[in-house]
Protein backbone atom coordinates (compact mmCIF):
# COMPACT_ATOMS: atom_id res chain seq x y z
CA UNK A 1 0.00 0.00 0.00
CA UNK A 2 2.63 2.45 0.60
CA UNK A 3 4.40 1.56 -2.66
CA UNK A 4 1.15 2.46 -4.49
CA UNK A 5 1.07 6.07 -2.33
CA UNK A 6 5.00 6.40 -3.61
CA UNK A 7 3.80 5.50 -7.40
CA UNK A 8 1.09 7.71 -7.31
CA UNK A 9 3.42 10.32 -5.82
CA UNK A 10 5.95 10.27 -8.15
CA UNK A 11 3.74 9.88 -11.37
CA UNK A 12 1.97 12.61 -9.45
CA UNK A 13 4.66 15.38 -9.35
CA UNK A 14 5.91 13.58 -12.84
CA UNK A 15 2.45 14.89 -14.42
CA UNK A 16 2.89 18.35 -12.50
CA UNK A 17 6.73 19.20 -14.12
CA UNK A 18 5.84 17.82 -17.40
CA UNK A 19 2.64 20.04 -17.46
CA UNK A 20 3.75 23.50 -15.54
CA UNK A 21 4.64 26.25 -17.92
CA UNK A 22 8.90 27.82 -17.36
CA UNK A 23 8.64 31.05 -18.40
CA UNK A 24 11.17 31.90 -20.60
CA UNK A 25 12.96 35.07 -21.88
CA UNK A 26 15.71 36.34 -24.37
CA UNK A 27 18.98 36.65 -22.83
CA UNK A 28 19.59 40.35 -23.04
CA UNK A 29 17.38 40.36 -20.16
CA UNK A 30 18.93 40.96 -17.10
CA UNK A 31 17.28 39.27 -14.43
CA UNK A 32 17.09 35.42 -13.34
CA UNK A 33 13.92 35.68 -11.03
CA UNK A 34 10.44 37.68 -10.37
CA UNK A 35 7.68 37.75 -8.56
CA UNK A 36 4.05 36.56 -9.17
CA UNK A 37 3.15 40.07 -9.09
CA UNK A 38 5.78 41.69 -11.37
CA UNK A 39 5.07 38.49 -14.30
CA UNK A 40 1.10 39.49 -13.58
CA UNK A 41 1.98 43.44 -14.85
CA UNK A 42 3.98 42.16 -17.62
CA UNK A 43 1.73 39.94 -18.93
CA UNK A 44 -1.23 42.47 -18.62
CA UNK A 45 0.94 44.95 -20.53
CA UNK A 46 0.74 47.53 -17.39
CA UNK A 47 4.89 46.71 -17.43
CA UNK A 48 6.42 47.45 -20.61
CA UNK A 49 10.02 48.00 -19.55
CA UNK A 50 12.50 46.15 -18.19
CA UNK A 51 14.16 47.97 -15.45
CA UNK A 52 17.22 48.90 -17.79
CA UNK A 53 14.27 50.63 -19.52
CA UNK A 54 14.25 48.27 -22.42
CA UNK A 55 11.20 47.31 -23.91
CA UNK A 56 9.36 44.25 -23.08
CA UNK A 57 8.01 42.12 -25.84
CA UNK A 58 5.35 39.68 -24.41
CA UNK A 59 5.13 36.95 -26.83
CA UNK A 60 1.64 34.32 -25.79
CA UNK A 61 -0.03 31.20 -27.54
CA UNK A 62 -3.25 31.34 -29.04
CA UNK A 63 -5.81 32.08 -26.02
CA UNK A 64 -7.40 28.80 -26.82
CA UNK A 65 -4.19 26.48 -26.66
CA UNK A 66 -4.23 24.28 -23.36
CA UNK A 67 -0.42 25.80 -22.62
CA UNK A 68 -2.23 29.36 -22.71
CA UNK A 69 -4.76 28.27 -20.71
CA UNK A 70 -2.84 26.32 -17.56
CA UNK A 71 -0.32 29.24 -17.58
CA UNK A 72 -3.03 32.09 -17.55
CA UNK A 73 -4.36 30.37 -14.21
CA UNK A 74 -1.38 28.88 -12.34
CA UNK A 75 1.10 31.63 -13.13
CA UNK A 76 -1.22 34.75 -13.26
CA UNK A 77 -3.65 33.19 -11.52
CA UNK A 78 -6.15 34.68 -13.88
CA UNK A 79 -8.76 32.69 -15.91
CA UNK A 80 -8.49 33.26 -19.75
CA UNK A 81 -11.35 35.31 -20.54
CA UNK A 82 -9.87 37.97 -17.61
CA UNK A 83 -6.68 38.29 -19.55
CA UNK A 84 -8.28 38.68 -22.90
CA UNK A 85 -10.67 40.98 -22.11
CA UNK A 86 -7.37 42.81 -19.96
CA UNK A 87 -6.20 42.64 -23.24
CA UNK A 88 -9.18 44.19 -25.24
CA UNK A 89 -9.79 46.59 -23.52
CA UNK A 90 -6.00 48.24 -23.60
CA UNK A 91 -5.87 47.66 -27.24
CA UNK A 92 -8.80 49.62 -28.41
CA UNK A 93 -8.95 52.52 -25.76
CA UNK A 94 -4.85 52.89 -26.98
CA UNK A 95 -3.12 52.28 -23.48
CA UNK A 96 -1.39 49.00 -24.25
CA UNK A 97 -0.49 47.08 -27.56
CA UNK A 98 -1.74 43.66 -27.65
CA UNK A 99 1.36 41.21 -26.35
CA UNK A 100 2.60 39.00 -29.81
CA UNK A 101 1.04 35.62 -30.73
CA UNK A 102 3.00 33.01 -31.37
CA UNK A 103 1.14 29.93 -33.60
CA UNK A 104 2.57 26.93 -30.98
CA UNK A 105 5.68 26.29 -28.97
CA UNK A 106 8.03 26.08 -31.62
CA UNK A 107 7.32 29.57 -33.04
CA UNK A 108 7.11 31.15 -29.29
CA UNK A 109 10.89 29.86 -28.86
CA UNK A 110 11.92 31.54 -32.16
CA UNK A 111 10.10 34.53 -31.57
CA UNK A 112 12.17 34.72 -27.59
CA UNK A 113 15.50 33.88 -29.37
CA UNK A 114 15.62 36.06 -31.65
CA UNK A 115 13.88 39.17 -30.35
CA UNK A 116 15.94 40.76 -27.25
CA UNK A 117 13.35 41.89 -24.49
CA UNK A 118 11.14 39.36 -25.35
CA UNK A 119 9.31 36.79 -22.18
CA UNK A 120 6.99 33.83 -23.26
CA UNK A 121 6.43 30.43 -21.59
CA UNK A 122 6.92 27.39 -22.75
CA UNK A 123 6.03 23.76 -21.23
CA UNK A 124 9.06 21.24 -21.59
CA UNK A 125 11.83 23.66 -21.54
CA UNK A 126 14.84 22.63 -23.05
CA UNK A 127 17.85 24.59 -22.47
CA UNK A 128 18.74 26.97 -25.26
CA UNK A 129 21.79 29.31 -25.62
CA UNK A 130 19.73 32.19 -26.69
CA UNK A 131 17.20 32.34 -24.27
CA UNK A 132 17.13 31.33 -20.46
CA UNK A 133 14.09 30.51 -17.55
CA UNK A 134 13.04 32.99 -15.24
CA UNK A 135 12.13 31.50 -11.53
CA UNK A 136 9.07 32.86 -10.00
CA UNK A 137 8.81 33.59 -6.50
CA UNK B 1 -16.53 65.47 -30.80
CA UNK B 2 -18.26 65.97 -34.19
CA UNK B 3 -15.10 67.93 -35.76
CA UNK B 4 -12.84 64.88 -36.63
CA UNK B 5 -11.39 65.65 -40.16
CA UNK B 6 -8.35 67.86 -40.05
CA UNK B 7 -7.21 66.34 -36.35
CA UNK B 8 -8.39 62.79 -38.67
CA UNK B 9 -6.22 63.78 -41.11
CA UNK B 10 -3.42 64.20 -39.25
CA UNK B 11 -3.98 60.79 -36.92
CA UNK B 12 -3.73 59.27 -40.16
CA UNK B 13 -0.63 61.06 -41.47
CA UNK B 14 1.38 60.48 -38.25
CA UNK B 15 0.01 56.83 -38.11
CA UNK B 16 0.39 55.93 -41.78
CA UNK B 17 3.56 57.06 -42.68
CA UNK B 18 5.61 55.29 -40.24
CA UNK B 19 3.94 52.16 -40.50
CA UNK B 20 5.92 51.14 -43.88
CA UNK B 21 9.27 52.17 -42.01
CA UNK B 22 8.68 50.48 -38.78
CA UNK B 23 6.38 47.84 -38.69
CA UNK B 24 7.37 45.78 -35.33
CA UNK B 25 6.48 48.89 -33.32
CA UNK B 26 3.39 50.02 -35.10
CA UNK B 27 -0.13 47.62 -33.67
CA UNK B 28 -3.16 47.85 -35.61
CA UNK B 29 -6.93 47.19 -34.50
CA UNK B 30 -10.39 47.57 -35.63
CA UNK B 31 -14.23 46.13 -35.90
CA UNK B 32 -17.27 46.71 -38.08
CA UNK B 33 -20.30 45.71 -36.54
CA UNK B 34 -23.88 45.78 -37.73
CA UNK B 35 -27.12 45.22 -36.19
CA UNK B 36 -30.79 45.17 -36.20
CA UNK B 37 -32.66 47.07 -32.98
CA UNK B 38 -36.08 47.66 -32.23
CA UNK B 39 -37.54 49.98 -29.34
CA UNK B 40 -41.14 49.46 -29.39
CA UNK B 41 -43.43 51.88 -27.87
CA UNK B 42 -40.19 54.57 -27.50
CA UNK B 43 -37.70 56.66 -29.28
CA UNK B 44 -35.21 55.49 -27.95
CA UNK B 45 -33.72 54.41 -31.42
CA UNK B 46 -36.15 56.06 -33.67
CA UNK B 47 -39.69 58.11 -33.75
CA UNK B 48 -41.75 55.23 -35.30
CA UNK B 49 -40.53 52.29 -32.86
CA UNK B 50 -39.60 50.37 -36.15
CA UNK B 51 -36.96 47.38 -36.50
CA UNK B 52 -33.98 49.46 -37.41
CA UNK B 53 -30.57 49.35 -38.74
CA UNK B 54 -29.18 51.54 -36.56
CA UNK B 55 -26.66 49.90 -34.70
CA UNK B 56 -23.63 50.65 -36.82
CA UNK B 57 -20.43 51.01 -35.46
CA UNK B 58 -16.90 51.06 -37.27
CA UNK B 59 -13.53 51.43 -35.74
CA UNK B 60 -9.99 51.42 -36.78
CA UNK B 61 -7.01 51.94 -34.05
CA UNK B 62 -3.24 52.27 -33.95
CA UNK B 63 -0.85 52.87 -31.22
CA UNK B 64 3.06 53.65 -32.65
CA UNK B 65 6.21 53.31 -30.44
CA UNK B 66 7.88 56.19 -30.62
CA UNK B 67 10.35 55.56 -28.19
CA UNK B 68 10.52 52.85 -25.37
CA UNK B 69 8.55 55.29 -23.13
CA UNK B 70 6.76 57.44 -25.57
CA UNK B 71 3.51 55.88 -27.52
CA UNK B 72 1.23 57.70 -30.09
CA UNK B 73 -2.08 56.37 -29.73
CA UNK B 74 -5.66 57.15 -32.02
CA UNK B 75 -8.97 55.71 -33.06
CA UNK B 76 -11.26 56.73 -35.54
CA UNK B 77 -14.92 55.18 -35.36
CA UNK B 78 -18.16 55.82 -37.17
CA UNK B 79 -21.31 55.18 -35.02
CA UNK B 80 -25.18 54.63 -35.91
CA UNK B 81 -27.39 54.85 -33.39
CA UNK B 82 -30.18 56.32 -34.53
CA UNK B 83 -31.58 58.95 -31.23
CA UNK B 84 -29.21 57.27 -29.34
CA UNK B 85 -26.32 59.83 -29.91
CA UNK B 86 -24.96 61.89 -33.24
CA UNK B 87 -24.64 59.89 -35.74
CA UNK B 88 -20.89 59.97 -38.05
CA UNK B 89 -17.33 59.81 -38.20
CA UNK B 90 -15.61 60.61 -35.12
CA UNK B 91 -11.95 61.04 -33.91
CA UNK B 92 -12.37 58.98 -30.91
CA UNK B 93 -8.79 59.23 -29.40
CA UNK B 94 -6.09 60.54 -29.99
CA UNK B 95 -3.37 61.31 -27.49
CA UNK B 96 0.54 60.95 -26.40
CA UNK B 97 1.30 58.40 -23.84
CA UNK B 98 4.03 58.97 -22.11
CA UNK B 99 5.53 56.06 -19.74
CA UNK B 100 7.23 57.88 -17.11
CA UNK B 101 7.67 55.82 -13.76
CA UNK B 102 8.38 52.18 -14.11
CA UNK B 103 9.51 49.69 -11.06
CA UNK B 104 8.82 46.46 -10.19
CA UNK B 105 5.56 47.23 -7.93
CA UNK B 106 4.78 50.72 -9.82
CA UNK B 107 4.10 51.80 -13.26
CA UNK B 108 2.76 55.33 -14.21
CA UNK B 109 1.25 56.86 -17.28
CA UNK B 110 0.62 60.68 -18.24
CA UNK B 111 -1.32 60.79 -21.56
CA UNK B 112 -2.04 63.98 -23.63
CA UNK B 113 -4.35 64.69 -26.35
CA UNK B 114 -8.02 63.47 -27.01
CA UNK B 115 -8.19 60.95 -23.58
CA UNK B 116 -10.83 58.10 -23.24
CA UNK B 117 -12.39 57.86 -20.05
CA UNK B 118 -10.91 55.14 -18.27
CA UNK B 119 -12.62 55.61 -14.53
CA UNK B 120 -15.81 53.29 -15.12
CA UNK B 121 -16.02 49.96 -15.58
CA UNK B 122 -16.83 49.88 -19.48
CA UNK B 123 -16.66 53.69 -20.51
CA UNK B 124 -12.98 53.30 -21.98
CA UNK B 125 -14.71 50.99 -24.76
CA UNK B 126 -18.33 51.17 -24.48
CA UNK B 127 -18.45 51.59 -28.73
CA UNK B 128 -16.10 48.21 -28.68
CA UNK B 129 -19.25 45.50 -29.20
CA UNK B 130 -16.78 42.77 -27.86
CA UNK B 131 -15.24 44.53 -24.86
CA UNK B 132 -18.85 45.48 -23.13
CA UNK B 133 -21.15 42.80 -21.55
CA UNK B 134 -24.20 43.95 -24.09
CA UNK B 135 -25.52 45.41 -26.90
CA UNK B 136 -26.94 48.34 -25.08
CA UNK B 137 -25.75 49.22 -21.93
CA UNK B 138 -26.92 50.16 -18.55
CA UNK B 139 -28.81 53.18 -19.16
CA UNK B 140 -28.26 54.73 -15.51
CA UNK B 141 -24.47 54.86 -15.95
CA UNK B 142 -23.78 54.51 -19.12
CA UNK B 143 -26.81 56.90 -20.37
CA UNK B 144 -26.42 57.35 -24.57
CA UNK B 145 -27.75 60.71 -24.52
CA UNK B 146 -24.30 61.70 -22.42
CA UNK B 147 -22.16 59.32 -24.52
CA UNK B 148 -20.12 61.67 -26.35
CA UNK B 149 -19.58 63.94 -23.41
CA UNK B 150 -18.91 60.86 -21.33
CA UNK B 151 -16.79 58.34 -23.33
CA UNK B 152 -13.61 60.79 -23.26
CA UNK B 153 -12.04 64.45 -23.39
CA UNK B 154 -9.71 67.05 -24.54
CA UNK B 155 -7.38 67.50 -21.72
CA UNK B 156 -4.79 65.31 -19.69
CA UNK B 157 -5.11 62.26 -17.52
CA UNK B 158 -2.78 60.18 -15.47
CA UNK B 159 -3.10 56.35 -14.26
CA UNK B 160 -1.03 54.42 -12.10
CA UNK B 161 -0.52 51.07 -11.07
CA UNK B 162 1.04 49.89 -7.78
CA UNK B 163 0.59 46.07 -5.94
CA UNK B 164 1.77 45.23 -2.14
CA UNK B 165 0.50 42.31 -0.02
CA UNK B 166 -2.80 44.26 0.08
CA UNK B 167 -3.17 43.99 -3.16
CA UNK B 168 -3.30 45.45 -6.58
CA UNK B 169 -4.19 49.31 -6.54
CA UNK B 170 -5.17 51.45 -9.90
CA UNK B 171 -5.33 55.36 -9.98
CA UNK B 172 -6.93 57.33 -12.42
CA UNK B 173 -7.32 61.16 -13.01
CA UNK B 174 -8.36 63.13 -15.58
CA UNK B 175 -8.90 66.79 -16.42
CA UNK B 176 -10.13 67.93 -20.12
CA UNK B 177 -13.05 69.39 -21.82
CA UNK B 178 -15.35 67.61 -24.64
CA UNK B 179 -16.48 69.85 -27.40
CA UNK B 180 -20.42 69.81 -27.48
CA UNK B 181 -21.74 69.53 -31.39
CA UNK B 182 -25.68 70.65 -31.96
CA UNK B 183 -26.78 67.45 -32.24
CA UNK B 184 -25.40 66.49 -28.83
CA UNK B 185 -26.76 69.97 -27.50
CA UNK B 186 -30.13 68.82 -28.73
CA UNK B 187 -29.61 65.49 -27.07
CA UNK B 188 -29.18 67.10 -23.88
CA UNK B 189 -31.80 70.17 -24.18
CA UNK B 190 -34.07 69.49 -26.97
CA UNK B 191 -34.50 69.91 -30.50
CA UNK B 192 -36.25 74.04 -29.43
CA UNK B 193 -33.16 75.10 -28.76
CA UNK B 194 -30.86 77.60 -31.05
CA UNK B 195 -28.41 78.90 -28.94
CA UNK B 196 -24.71 77.04 -27.92
CA UNK B 197 -23.84 74.69 -24.88
CA UNK B 198 -20.12 74.83 -23.83
CA UNK B 199 -18.13 72.20 -21.69
CA UNK B 200 -16.00 74.03 -19.08
CA UNK B 201 -14.47 70.88 -17.72
CA UNK B 202 -14.92 67.71 -16.64
CA UNK B 203 -12.29 66.62 -13.53
CA UNK B 204 -12.50 62.99 -12.47
CA UNK B 205 -10.66 60.57 -10.65
CA UNK B 206 -10.95 56.97 -9.38
CA UNK B 207 -9.05 53.90 -7.46
CA UNK B 208 -9.37 50.38 -7.74
CA UNK B 209 -8.39 47.80 -5.71
CA UNK B 210 -7.96 44.26 -6.05
CA UNK B 211 -7.32 42.37 -2.75
CA UNK B 212 -4.61 39.78 -2.87
CA UNK B 213 -5.63 36.58 -4.52
CA UNK B 214 -9.06 37.50 -4.64
CA UNK B 215 -11.82 37.18 -7.06
CA UNK B 216 -13.38 40.57 -5.82
CA UNK B 217 -12.47 43.52 -7.49
CA UNK B 218 -13.64 47.48 -6.05
CA UNK B 219 -13.74 51.20 -7.15
CA UNK B 220 -14.99 54.64 -6.47
CA UNK B 221 -15.20 57.23 -8.83
CA UNK B 222 -15.86 60.84 -8.53
CA UNK B 223 -16.65 63.20 -11.45
CA UNK B 224 -17.09 66.76 -11.52
CA UNK B 225 -18.27 68.27 -14.36
CA UNK B 226 -19.71 72.12 -15.67
CA UNK B 227 -21.20 73.38 -18.44
CA UNK B 228 -22.43 77.15 -19.77
CA UNK B 229 -25.37 77.19 -22.48
CA UNK B 230 -25.58 80.87 -24.33
CA UNK B 231 -28.79 81.61 -25.77
CA UNK B 232 -29.89 83.32 -28.67
CA UNK B 233 -31.75 85.83 -28.49
CA UNK B 234 -34.40 84.75 -30.63
CA UNK B 235 -35.37 81.31 -28.56
CA UNK B 236 -37.50 81.38 -25.16
CA UNK B 237 -34.67 80.15 -23.22
CA UNK B 238 -32.31 81.70 -21.29
CA UNK B 239 -28.53 81.66 -20.51
CA UNK B 240 -27.73 79.16 -18.20
CA UNK B 241 -24.84 77.34 -16.15
CA UNK B 242 -25.52 73.14 -15.34
CA UNK B 243 -23.17 71.35 -13.09
CA UNK B 244 -23.03 68.18 -12.87
CA UNK B 245 -21.19 65.54 -10.05
CA UNK B 246 -21.05 61.99 -9.36
CA UNK B 247 -19.92 60.01 -6.98
CA UNK B 248 -19.84 55.81 -8.10
CA UNK B 249 -19.26 52.65 -6.18
CA UNK B 250 -18.20 49.63 -8.25
CA UNK B 251 -17.62 46.46 -7.68
CA UNK B 252 -16.94 42.71 -10.22
CA UNK B 253 -16.41 39.30 -8.76
CA UNK B 254 -14.87 36.93 -11.60
CA UNK B 255 -14.90 32.58 -11.60
CA UNK B 256 -14.12 30.44 -14.24
CA UNK B 257 -17.97 30.52 -15.06
CA UNK B 258 -19.48 33.16 -13.80
CA UNK B 259 -18.98 36.91 -13.36
CA UNK B 260 -21.07 39.54 -11.53
CA UNK B 261 -20.73 43.36 -11.93
CA UNK B 262 -22.69 46.10 -10.02
CA UNK B 263 -22.11 50.03 -10.59
CA UNK B 264 -23.93 52.73 -8.66
CA UNK B 265 -23.91 56.26 -9.13
CA UNK B 266 -25.55 59.23 -6.83
CA UNK B 267 -25.28 62.06 -9.46
CA UNK B 268 -26.05 65.93 -8.29
CA UNK B 269 -27.36 68.19 -10.97
CA UNK B 270 -27.12 71.90 -10.57
CA UNK B 271 -29.01 74.33 -13.33
CA UNK B 272 -28.83 78.04 -12.82
CA UNK B 273 -30.96 79.75 -15.71
CA UNK B 274 -32.29 78.27 -18.88
CA UNK B 275 -35.78 78.48 -18.29
CA UNK B 276 -35.82 81.84 -16.38
CA UNK B 277 -32.83 84.02 -15.97
CA UNK B 278 -33.80 83.49 -12.08
CA UNK B 279 -34.13 79.39 -12.45
CA UNK B 280 -32.09 77.69 -10.04
CA UNK B 281 -32.54 73.59 -9.50
CA UNK B 282 -30.58 71.29 -7.04
CA UNK B 283 -31.74 67.61 -7.17
CA UNK B 284 -29.85 64.23 -7.15
CA UNK B 285 -30.57 61.51 -8.66
CA UNK B 286 -29.87 57.90 -8.15
CA UNK B 287 -28.85 54.93 -10.27
CA UNK B 288 -27.35 51.24 -11.00
CA UNK B 289 -27.04 47.86 -12.31
CA UNK B 290 -26.45 44.24 -11.73
CA UNK B 291 -25.36 42.10 -14.16
CA UNK B 292 -24.30 38.49 -14.04
CA UNK B 293 -23.11 36.76 -16.96
CA UNK B 294 -22.10 33.03 -17.64
CA UNK B 295 -19.56 31.80 -19.82
CA UNK B 296 -21.54 28.67 -20.59
CA UNK B 297 -17.94 27.61 -22.68
CA UNK B 298 -15.37 29.48 -24.52
CA UNK B 299 -17.77 30.80 -27.38
CA UNK B 300 -21.09 30.86 -25.37
CA UNK B 301 -21.61 33.49 -22.91
CA UNK B 302 -25.19 34.49 -21.42
CA UNK B 303 -26.04 37.30 -19.51
CA UNK B 304 -28.97 38.93 -17.04
CA UNK B 305 -29.45 42.55 -15.93
CA UNK B 306 -31.59 45.00 -13.25
CA UNK B 307 -31.11 48.49 -13.97
CA UNK B 308 -32.86 51.32 -12.53
CA UNK B 309 -32.42 54.75 -12.57
CA UNK B 310 -34.02 57.96 -10.91
CA UNK B 311 -33.70 61.65 -11.88
CA UNK B 312 -34.76 62.87 -8.52
CA UNK B 313 -33.71 60.61 -5.48
CA UNK B 314 -36.72 62.37 -3.38
CA UNK B 315 -39.28 62.10 -6.06
CA UNK B 316 -39.04 58.60 -6.79
CA UNK B 317 -41.95 58.03 -9.23
CA UNK B 318 -42.15 61.16 -10.39
CA UNK B 319 -45.08 62.91 -8.94
CA UNK B 320 -43.56 66.30 -8.56
CA UNK B 321 -42.49 66.52 -11.84
CA UNK B 322 -45.23 65.97 -12.90
CA UNK B 323 -47.06 68.61 -10.76
CA UNK B 324 -44.29 71.40 -11.25
CA UNK B 325 -44.75 71.11 -15.26
CA UNK B 326 -48.70 71.29 -14.57
CA UNK B 327 -49.09 67.84 -15.88
CA UNK B 328 -47.35 68.17 -19.49
CA UNK B 329 -44.21 66.00 -17.99
CA UNK B 330 -45.96 61.98 -17.24
CA UNK B 331 -44.90 60.92 -14.07
CA UNK B 332 -43.10 58.16 -15.57
CA UNK B 333 -40.06 60.77 -17.23
CA UNK B 334 -39.23 60.68 -13.41
CA UNK B 335 -37.33 57.26 -13.40
CA UNK B 336 -36.16 54.52 -15.45
CA UNK B 337 -35.96 50.64 -14.62
CA UNK B 338 -35.84 47.74 -16.67
CA UNK B 339 -34.60 43.84 -16.69
CA UNK B 340 -32.45 42.36 -19.35
CA UNK B 341 -31.20 39.14 -20.69
CA UNK B 342 -29.14 38.09 -23.50
CA UNK B 343 -26.02 36.08 -25.33
CA UNK B 344 -22.63 36.37 -27.20
CA UNK B 345 -21.55 33.88 -29.69
CA UNK B 346 -18.09 33.40 -30.68
CA UNK B 347 -18.12 31.50 -34.50
CA UNK B 348 -14.34 32.17 -34.14
CA UNK B 349 -11.78 34.53 -32.83
CA UNK B 350 -13.17 37.10 -34.53
CA UNK B 351 -16.87 36.98 -35.39
CA UNK B 352 -19.47 37.22 -33.14
CA UNK B 353 -23.44 37.58 -32.59
CA UNK B 354 -24.89 38.99 -29.79
CA UNK B 355 -28.36 39.31 -29.21
CA UNK B 356 -30.47 40.39 -26.08
CA UNK B 357 -33.96 42.01 -24.87
CA UNK B 358 -34.95 44.97 -22.34
CA UNK B 359 -37.99 45.20 -20.79
CA UNK B 360 -38.11 48.91 -19.74
CA UNK B 361 -40.27 50.80 -17.22
CA UNK B 362 -40.20 55.09 -17.26
CA UNK B 363 -38.86 57.12 -19.43
CA UNK B 364 -36.15 58.93 -17.21
CA UNK B 365 -33.09 58.02 -19.43
CA UNK B 366 -34.84 58.61 -22.69
CA UNK B 367 -33.53 61.82 -24.61
CA UNK B 368 -33.97 64.79 -24.71
CA UNK B 369 -32.78 65.02 -20.87
CA UNK B 370 -34.04 69.04 -19.69
CA UNK B 371 -37.02 68.94 -22.34
CA UNK B 372 -38.66 65.74 -22.47
CA UNK B 373 -40.05 64.38 -25.60
CA UNK B 374 -43.57 63.27 -24.35
CA UNK B 375 -45.16 63.28 -28.20
CA UNK B 376 -42.79 60.10 -28.85
CA UNK B 377 -42.85 58.72 -25.74
CA UNK B 378 -45.87 58.14 -24.74
CA UNK B 379 -45.86 54.28 -22.82
CA UNK B 380 -44.83 53.71 -19.50
CA UNK B 381 -43.44 50.25 -20.73
CA UNK B 382 -41.52 49.51 -23.62
CA UNK B 383 -39.24 46.91 -24.87
CA UNK B 384 -35.91 46.62 -26.84
CA UNK B 385 -34.62 44.16 -29.07
CA UNK B 386 -31.22 43.98 -30.46
CA UNK B 387 -29.10 41.66 -32.69
CA UNK B 388 -25.70 42.62 -33.69
CA UNK B 389 -22.97 40.79 -35.57
CA UNK B 390 -18.99 41.93 -35.05
CA UNK B 391 -16.05 41.37 -37.02
CA UNK B 392 -12.65 42.19 -35.91
CA UNK B 393 -9.28 42.29 -37.06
Amino acid sequence: MRRLALLALVLCCAVKSATASTVVVNNSVALDKLTSAQLRSIFTMRQIQWPDGSPIYVVVLPDHSTEHQRFSREQLRLFPYQLTNIWDRQSFSGTASRPWQATDQAHMMELLRTTPGSIGYVEQYQADPAVKEVRIE
Amino acid sequence: MNKPFNLATALLGILLYPASVVAADIDWNGFIAQGLIQAQDSGFVNSSGDISAELTELGLNSRLRLAPAWHLSGQLVYLDGGNRYPSGLRLDYLFLDWYFYNSSDLQANLYLGRIKNQHWLYSSTRDVPFTRPSIVLPQSVYFDAFRDIAVGSDGMAVQAHHHNNFGDFTFNWSLGNTPVSTEQSELLLGDAISGKLKMNFDHQASLYWQPQLSRFSFGMVLLDSEFSYRAAETEPFFAADFRVSRVMLNMRYQLEKWEFSSELQQERLQIDGFFAPQFHQDQLGQGGYMMAQYHQSARLRWFAMLDYSVANKDDRRGRLLNENSDGAVPTYFGYQQSVAGGFSYDFSSSLRLSAEIHWVEGAGRLSPVILPDVVTNRHKYWQLYAAQLTYRF
